[in-house]
């Protein structure tokens, strides 16, 4: 992959998750970002041609190779699988790496030169590894790009309207937005979302998740 | 406005839609701004499908267009109100 190439979904998620200046990501709701990277990885494989879903399930319509490793390997397993599965049970499985996913999307990042990784010390004593944008460039145009889309009426590019989804349900845009902008856009950000059905899914997913660790943190 | 006609059947998925989204783009040449699609005997319409519907729309309104689905089953039409299409793309009953 070339730094040429257009970023992917999963790559844009990454970007904006992460702290511009302290180069680590925001604090964001427990498992939203492994299941929003999952998502991001079915998106990009429907984008691609090589998956399709309806509101019933999601389903191979080509096992060719992308030649992105971690989308390959995403579409290996959805292709081993002997009966269609619910594109929600597919979010689930596809997260189940957990923070090593989003680990490879930042080594992908770093590798096309658009982050770079500081040795950093916490507390004086442990190592940490963070990762600033090496220009930010690639990052501002996504971010103008959204915030463009957010405030017209146009009909969305299919790949941004998939971003937006991917933000609404990992919570990022109530980290991104200013709590007044937030009430004016969600309209929008909703409109633009529910378009596609692999954002209702992981927005239905997360919210569910949330409400299963809630309950299970209230009672016990 | 110069509209022009199209008709969808039978299944418009990700296998069939790369035809279909060529041959909608393909319309709107000239004076043609605007597509009136007959879903009348669509029976099925997968995310894929719907994204082709949405390319056609921002084409058109791009030429300062419209396009107006016709005609829809109730199933087609479940879908197109599941995801908000009807308030992107006008619907004709």
């Amino acid at each position: 992959m070339t730094a040429h190439t257009r970023l992917t979904l999963a790559e844009e998620l990454v970007l904006i998750a992460l702290d511009d200046e302290r180069g680590s990501l925001i604090s964001l709701p427990q498992f939203s970002l492994e299941f929003g990277l999952a998502a991001a990885l079915v998106m990009e494989l429907t984008l691609l041609g090589r998956v399709d879903t309806d509101v019933e399930k999601l389903f191979v319509i080509s096992a060719d190779k992308t030649g992105n490793a971690l989308l390959d390997d995403a579409l290996a397993q959805i292709s081993a699988e002997p009966q269609d599965q619910p594109t929600g049970v597919w979010l689930r499985r596809l997260s189940q790496p957990g923070p090593v996913l989003c680990d490879q999307v930042i080594a992908g990042l770093v590798d096309r030169g658009i982050l770079h990784p500081v040795e950093k010390r916490l507390l004086w004593v442990f190592k940490t590894r963070v990762y600033p944008p090496t220009s930010g460039l690639e990052e501002a145009e996504v971010k103008s790009r959204l915030m463009t889309l957010l405030n017209n009426d146009e009909i969305p590019e299919t790949h941004d309207a998939l971003l937006v989804g991917l933000l609404r349900a990992t919570g990022i845009f109530e980290r991104l937005l200013s709590g007044s902008e937030l009430t004016r856009l969600s309209p929008r950000i909703n409109q633009i979302a529910n378009l596609e059905e692999i954002s209702r899914e992981l927005s239905h997913t997360i919210s569910e998740l949330q409400a299963v660790m809630a309950s299970a943190f209230m009672f016990g | 406005m110069t509209i022009a006609n199209y008709k969808l059947a039978g299944r418009l998925d990700g296998a069939s839609s790369p035809s279909h989204e060529k041959a909608l783009q393909e319309l709107l040449v000239g004076d043609v701004n605007s597509i009136d699609i007959d879903l009348s005997e669509l029976d099925y319409v997968s995310s894929a499908g719907l994204r082709v519907l949405l390319v056609a729309a921002k084409a058109a309104k791009a030429k300062g267009g419209k396009v107006t689905l016709l005609s829809p089953k109730p199933a087609t039409v479940e879908v197109l109100k599941i995801s908000g299409f009807d308030k992107i793309i006008p619907i004709k009953a």
